[in-house]
Formats: structure tokens, sequence, C-alpha cells
């Protein structure tokens, strides 16, 4: 019985990953997966997911503070609040097949920290790092899915 | 005026006329013979030692005197290798190994592949240099930024395909430059400096917001 249960558990999850990634291509969207990663100098703990970008960046501790997914439509946009009360909001302006062209703002209570237009390469990712955050940096994986 | 006969000889010899081995020079190479006997000293004296006897010196040959006062003559060789640190062995030998060597890699290296190692050596470095450059600071504004990026970073990235297509010809592999991400504008109001960080080619590039520790 259980084992029929974990396979229909499976089986709904796949369908439903199946169902969100054929939405997102049918209908023009881009599934946006974005991590919010705490990176600091102050301890050495590391999220084996976010390892490699933290290093390269030169910080020992990293942990996934906050992880989002945004399905959007193309030319339009959602927002979700991060840490230390900043908005990330993200755009998506134009798909083809093989890139798409995304403006990414994070708005912070002194201003914007970024406003960047790219174009990414399909399921290809973009990292925005370095708003200071508890005595180190945030770092924003942001995917691009379709 | 007349000349007498031998007058006219002694002439024409000197004038080139008869040689003085003919019949006609024959008197006159016989008085000239008598004249340098006779004048001839029985022996040359030596007037070196009394010269320098006369003006208070001692007599040695030159090149000994100048080999006396120069003293033992230096190896040079050991100074100048010391000062342009190069070892201070025989250099003829170190030349004739080096020559030796290098004719045994000549003979044993088929040509192909010593040619072959340039062009793989320029792209690999022009590739590293390109990619050192991308990573490089790409803005630095106190305040506002607004520029647009892709155009420079295009120029920076467009050479590396180029290149690498050109001299590795081997290489199948998508050189789109997968994980580049194309920026077309970026603009902050809180950072001190904004770099674009692209560490791989095959790696996300970052967007990195530099902001003072107030922020």
């Amino acid at each position: 019985m259980n084992r029929a249960l974990t396979l229909l558990l499976g089986l709904c999850l796949t369908l439903g990953w199946v169902g969100t990634s054929s939405v997102a291509e049918a209908a023009g969207k881009v599934k946006v997966k974005v991590q919010v990663v705490h990176a600091t100098k102050a301890h050495s703990k590391v999220d084996d997911k976010v390892a490699k970008y933290c290093r390269r960046l030169g910080y020992t501790g990293c942990k996934i503070l906050q992880s989002e997914e945004l399905v959007i439509s193309t030319k339009g946009k959602k927002s979700v609040n991060i840490a230390g009360g900043r908005k990330l909001t993200v755009a998506v302006l134009s798909r083809d097949a093989k890139r798409a062209r995304l403006r990414v703002q994070i708005q912070g209570k002194k201003g914007k920290h970024v406003d960047t237009t790219v174009s990414v390469k399909r399921n290809g990712m973009l990292i925005v790092a370095g708003p200071r955050h508890k005595g180190g940096i945030l770092v924003l994986p942001i995917w691009a899915r379709y | 005026m007349t000349l007498t006969s031998e007058q006219m000889k002694r002439l024409q010899y000197e004038d080139g006329l008869i040689s003085q081995a003919s019949s006609e020079g024959t008197a006159d190479r016989a008085l000239r013979e008598a004249v340098r006997e006779a004048l001839a000293p029985s022996q040359i004296p030596t007037v070196v030692p009394e010269v320098m006897a006369a003006v208070g010196g001692s007599y040695l040959p030159i090149g000994d005197a100048l080999r006396e006062a120069a003293g033992p003559t230096p190896v040079l060789w050991a100074s100048v290798a010391a000062a342009i640190g190069a070892p201070q062995d025989d250099l003829g030998a170190t030349l004739r190994d080096a020559l030796v060597a290098a004719a045994e890699d000549a003979e044993a290296e088929p040509p192909s592949v010593r040619r072959a190692r340039w062009p793989l050596f320029v792209a690999t470095g022009v590739a590293a240099a390109a990619a050192a450059v991308v990573a490089v600071t790409v803005f630095d504004a106190p305040e506002e930024i607004m520029e647009p990026v892709a155009e420079a970073i295009q120029p920076v990235v467009a050479p590396i395909v180029k290149v690498a297509k050109t001299a590795l010809p081997v290489v199948t592999v998508d050189l789109a430059l997968p994980g580049i991400t194309i920026i077309e504008s970026l603009e902050s109001e809180t950072a001190s400096v904004l770099q674009v960080l692209q560490f791989d080619d095959d790696v996300p590039t970052i967007i990195f917001i530099d902001e003072e520790p107030g922020e």
C-alpha cells in the first residue's frame, strides 16, 4: 500500500513538473528560479548547492536563505521580497529558441542595488551578487528555464 | 755640352733604357758594388744599452716591460658571468652542450609536431588573456551607473572564438561560450564598483555589486 502511494506521489510530482514545463513552453512563459544565498567569511558552513559560487567570490560560508520559482509570461514580471527588506523584480522581455531577455531589479532601502537587462541562454543562469547583508553579502543565482 | 759614352750609358741606365745586367751596365754595376763595399761598416754598433745607460734606466725589451708592469692577466669571464647572472662554467662547453642538445631534439622530433606547438600556445595564451580581461572590473562609478555593457564585453569575447576556431580546428565543441550572458544595460544606485565576472566560458556570468560597508 505504502509502495503504491509512493509511486502515485512520484507520478504526480513528475506530471506536475512536466506540466509546469509544458505550460511554460507552450504559453511563452519562462520559469525563473531564484535562490537567495548569504555568503560570509564569518564561518565555514557551506551549502553544497551553492558552494562553488561562494568560493569563486572568496567567501567561506554560504547558506541558502530563500528559494523561489516564478513562472513569468513574456512581457510579464513578478516580484518577491528577499532578505534585508529588499525586493527582487524579474521581468521577461522576450524569449526565443535560444535565449531569454530578462530585466532584473533589486530594490533596497537606499535605492536600486542593480537594474540590468540581460540575455541569458535558454536554461542558463546568471548570478547577481554583492548587496551587503549581516556581515556578508547576498548572492542570487537566477535560472531562466523554458 | 757633350756627354761621354760612359755618361750616356748612366743616363740610359737611370731612365731604364738599358739593364744593369746587360753588357752596357756592367761597368756601372761594378762601380756601385765597389762603392757599397767601401762604405759598409765592418760591424753595426748596438747603441740602445749605451743610450739607456746615459738616461739612467736599464734596458728591457718593451714587451717584457709591459708584461712586468701589468702583472698577471685577469680572467674576465668569471666577473662578466657573475654580473649577468650566467653560470661561471666553461662558456664554450656550455654552448657546445646546448648545440648538441638542440641538434638531438631536431633529429628526434618530427618537424610537423614542432610547428604545431606554436598556434596551440598562442590560442591558449590569447584565450586566457581575453578571459582575464573579461574578469576585471568593467565599471567603476561612484554614483549611478548606466552603461551599455554588451558593447564592452562583446569585442573581448569575439576574439576568443575567432582565434580558437582558427588555431584549433580540432575543437568541435560549441564555441558560442554558453555561460556568457549578454548584458544589455547595467545600472546601480548603491554600488561603488560594478563588476562583471566571467571565470570561465562555461560558468555563469556574475554581476557583482561592490557596496560600501554602511549600505
